[in-house]
């Protein structure tokens, strides 16, 4: 599965700085807007805190919503647990490509988030170092911008440009994915179904990208 | 239970969940292998969707809608740094004149 056919394009360098860089920028600022809208809940010690030990942007804003809504404890922890199935997924998808040994695995997965797994799949056979590097990028982004934004950065206007910029980096990893004219009709069949799924039922949220991936993904279309 | 310990627990499990599915399940194999290597291109275009919908699941603002659109033409590219370089401007540009 990780073989090129001579028909397609050359892989992709996931770890040039035309490639991570952005996505550090992109997890950098929405590591500011979580510093700055956590801050008058957790206070500055404690909004530092979460992104130094949870490290996960969809986890971190789901918590913070769920609290500033007035949910309590085993709400948050259940919704949070809810977010994390799509690390399953991912690292279900990952976990081929890990050559480490299970304690290097065990470091690795720190960094497994949404955009590292999307560059460690985009080069499969460097899938270890990729995720560790990038990740450790994404992780220094985000502790970063955090602090940014727990020391007032979010003044700069960045909120309306961050709703926009996960979109296109999704997009982008999507298409980092596709290398193949199956991958292609994969692509928007999860798309369509995730779209009818969060249409239907709103209150699906994050799992609905799971499960529009883990239907799409069922049909082998074409040549893979 | 305090903030603190609810932000311990929250990252524990966010933790386990990275960590059981690299450390504790076995590599896929055979058909599981085929299948979970098609995986990863509905789940981001998903992911995408997500995103661009909110979690309100309503339109976006017209330069988001533009930022999309922008980063979907240049695609075929594969390049994530154009991608991201094309949605932000649309971003920028229908933000600009709207």
């Amino acid at each position: 599965m990780t073989s090129t056919t001579p028909s397609s394009p050359p892989p992709p360098n996931p770890l040039a700085p035309g490639t991570v860089i952005p996505i550090m920028a992109a997890i950098g600022v929405f590591g500011t807007l979580y510093g700055a809208a956590a801050q008058p809940l957790f206070g500055s010690w404690l909004t530092m805190f979460s992104s130094i030990v949870i490290f996960s942007g969809t986890v971190q804003f789901s918590m913070l919503g769920l609290l500033a809504a007035g949910a309590g404890p085993l709400a948050v922890i259940w919704a949070i647990f809810v977010v994390n199935v799509r690390n399953f997924a991912l690292g279900g998808a990952l976990r081929p490509h890990l050559t480490g040994n299970r304690w290097q695995r065990l470091a690795v997965s720190w960094f497994l988030i949404d955009e590292t797994v999307g560059l460690a799949l985009a080069a499969p056979s460097s899938a270890d170092r990729i995720l560790l590097r990038a990740g450790a990028g994404a992780y220094l982004a985000w502790v970063v911008g955090t602090g940014i934004g727990v020391a007032g950065g979010a003044a700069f206007g960045l909120a309306g440009m961050a709703s926009a910029i996960f979109p296109v980096l999704f997009i982008g990893l999507a298409a980092l994915m596709v290398r193949s004219r199956g991958a292609l009709v994969r692509a928007g069949m999860g798309a369509v179904v995730t779209f009818v799924l969060l249409l239907m039922w709103p209150g699906l949220a994050g799992l609905a990208p799971v499960l529009g991936g883990v239907v799409a993904a069922i049909p082998a279309v074409g040549r893979e | 239970m305090s903030d603190l310990w609810l932000i311990l627990v929250v990252a524990i499990v966010t933790y386990l969940s990275r960590a059981a599915a690299v450390v504790l399940l076995p590599a896929a194999q055979g058909v599981l292998l085929q299948y979970v290597s098609r995986l990863p291109a509905p789940l981001f275009a998903g992911l995408a969707v997500f995103t661009f919908l909110g979690e309100r699941v309503a339109v976006p603002e017209p330069a988001t809608l533009a930022a999309a659109l922008a980063a979907l033409l240049v695609t075929p590219k594969r390049s994530l740094g154009l991608t991201l370089a094309a949605g932000i401007a649309g971003y920028l540009v229908v933000g600009w004149i709207w």
